[in-house]
């Protein structure tokens, strides 16, 4: 289901959910589906961890001179 | 046109002037922003700077004495990057209004190469939005080619700058499509250099894993320009300290080569996720390339599916602890979005942050292994046009997750891998909005980017259209 976009006192009461002790994990249960990161979490599960966490340090094919 | 490379013909014939080129600029930016809506680009500028800047390349090309092709070409540069004697407030209304007492380091390189820097550029609230919609200031400049539309972020101001011909190049900054969207969105050319290529000193706002500094243009040259004047290490920025030197014969081979032999991989998959008008004007690009002697091949990249949410863990983590101090102090006042984005950021457990590294690094392989058999891997920039205004959104802000996902389906790749990846315009849709190709090159392969850049240019088929209104830099 697509969130409809959102602005004013509508998005205010959203940022209000965020915010909250009470809300705002449920808010970001609802924001993991919208984006993805749900999906995501669970093809990261086979994953072994990073061994090159900054990017290209180790990739090891640098071009120029 | 307004063009690097035309103005420099202008200055050489004794056509136009420095200082005649300033003060078309500034007009033109006056009259941008009496329209409405608005087209309103600059929040800060250095007039007598400027002036003082163009006087002297103007006796520079008198004397025959021109430092380089920089020499007085009017630029401006995106609120969130230093410069000398202007605040540097990133599109907010809260970060300090004070003059900073130093250039970023690009900045001060391209002065030193004479560029005229005008002022600074809005762009959307701290770099976290792809639509350059804001509550703020002059609130968003809009759209060139249609102004119902927004013209995409965080670099808005730098590319609708670029895209109605008031500087023929910005310098802007790149956290997760922040140079490529807003230029695909308008229309115009941007690069996003591999990472740590150009240094992000004075940048407070690239101190993260995903940040670049890059330029937004209306050529590619001129895109080549800023990347020879601003690459290479400064002594500050650790990043750039590891950079291997610019391959200068690579990008002199770059602007000759064309087409023929480049091999140009398509990933079906992430294709059918674009816009049918959108992959039309894409795939009507990569055909000129074909007949051009190029060749298509197959390439997977299954994580790619997942690039936007790897990208939006990442960039809001570290965005909310990187403003951490503004979110408690400010959120009265932020831009409903940002302080959402920021808010959510907080809560992202350090298990999430971590996954999303570990599935980094499997991305970077992914397109590691594209690059064993292939020069550029090729999507569209974005997977839709320009979003248009909504009501009420430029009140508060606004918040719209599925065309955001849309925003940024191919460009958070770039900043994930930090591998170099180049925009170039290459349509229309029924609306007048404009469609823009991506080219992802290997690590510091931007003479590949290059290559493809200058290739679709000079077939025609990437071309800076001329919006309905236009100011015309050129004599």
């Amino acid at each position: 289901m697509r969130t409809p976009p959102l602005s004013g006192p509508a998005l205010r009461a959203l940022v209000a959910a965020a915010e909250s002790p009470f809300t705002g994990d449920l808010l970001l249960h609802f924001l993991r589906k919208e984006t993805g990161i749900d999906k995501m979490l669970l093809a990261a599960a086979e994953e072994p961890p990073p061994t090159d966490i900054f990017p290209l340090e180790t990739r090891g094919d640098r071009e120029g001179s | 046109m307004s063009t690097l490379e035309g103005l420099r013909r202008a200055y050489e014939a004794g056509r136009s002037t420095p200082v005649l080129a300033l003060e078309g600029v500034l007009a033109a930016a006056r009259d941008a922003a009496s329209r409405r809506p608005s087209h309103a680009v600059f929040c800060a500028l250095d007039e007598a700077g400027a002036r003082a800047a163009a006087e002297a390349s103007a006796a520079r090309w008198a004397r025959g004495e021109p430092l380089g092709p920089w020499d007085g070409v009017p630029t401006a540069v995106k609120d969130e990057v230093n410069v000398q004697g202007l605040p540097t407030r990133s599109g907010t209304v809260y970060l300090p209004a004070e003059p900073v007492p130093e250039d970023a380091t690009a900045v001060a390189r391209l002065r030193a190469a004479g560029a005229v820097v005008v002022g600074k550029l809005v762009q959307h609230e701290l770099g976290l939005g792809g639509t350059g919609i804001s509550p703020h200031g002059t609130r968003t400049p809009r759209n060139p080619h249609n102004p119902l539309h927004c013209p995409g972020g965080s670099s808005s101001g730098s590319a609708v700058a670029v895209a109605l011909g008031l500087l023929p190049a910005a310098v802007s900054s790149d956290g997760g499509g922040s140079v490529r969207i807003p230029a695909a969105l308008c229309g115009v050319f941007g690069l996003k250099p591999t990472f740590g290529r150009i240094p992000n000193t004075g940048d407070p706002n690239l101190d993260g894993t995903v940040g670049h500094l890059g330029p937004i243009a209306s050529t590619v040259g001129a895109m080549e320009h800023f990347l020879r004047v601003t690459a290479g290490g400064d002594g500050r920025c650790p990043l750039a300290a590891r950079a291997p030197l610019l391959d200068l014969a690579a990008l002199e081979r770059a602007r000759a080569e064309g087409a023929a032999g480049l091999r140009l991989a398509v990933d079906e998959d992430a294709w059918a996720d674009a816009d049918p008008a959108v992959a039309g004007a894409c795939r009507e690009a990569l055909l000129a390339l074909e007949k051009a002697g190029a060749t298509l091949c197959t390439a997977s990249v299954p994580l790619g599916r997942h690039a936007p949410a790897l990208g939006f863990i990442t960039m809001i983590s570290e965005a909310a602890e990187g403003h951490a101090e503004e979110y408690d102090r400010h959120r009265d006042v932020m831009a409903l979005d940002v302080r959402m984005a920021l808010a959510l950021g907080r809560r992202m457990r350090a298990r999430e942050y971590h996954h999303a590294q570990r599935l980094r690094a499997r991305l970077r392989r992914e397109l590691a292994a594209v690059f064993e058999t292939a020069d550029l891997y090729v999507t569209p920039t974005t997977a839709c046009t320009a979003p248009v205004v909504r009501p009420g959104a430029e009140d508060t802000g606004e918040a719209d997750q599925y065309t955001t996902n849309k925003i940024v389906r191919y460009t958070f790749l770039g900043n994930l891998t930090g591998l170099p990846a180049g925009t170039a315009p290459v349509g229309r849709d029924e609306r007048q909005l404009p469609i823009g190709l991506q080219l992802m090159a290997r690590a510091w392969g931007e003479a590949m980017v290059f290559r493809g850049l200058y290739a679709l240019e000079a077939l025609g088929a990437a071309r800076v259209e001329r919006p309905a209104v236009f100011h015309e830099l050129e004599p």
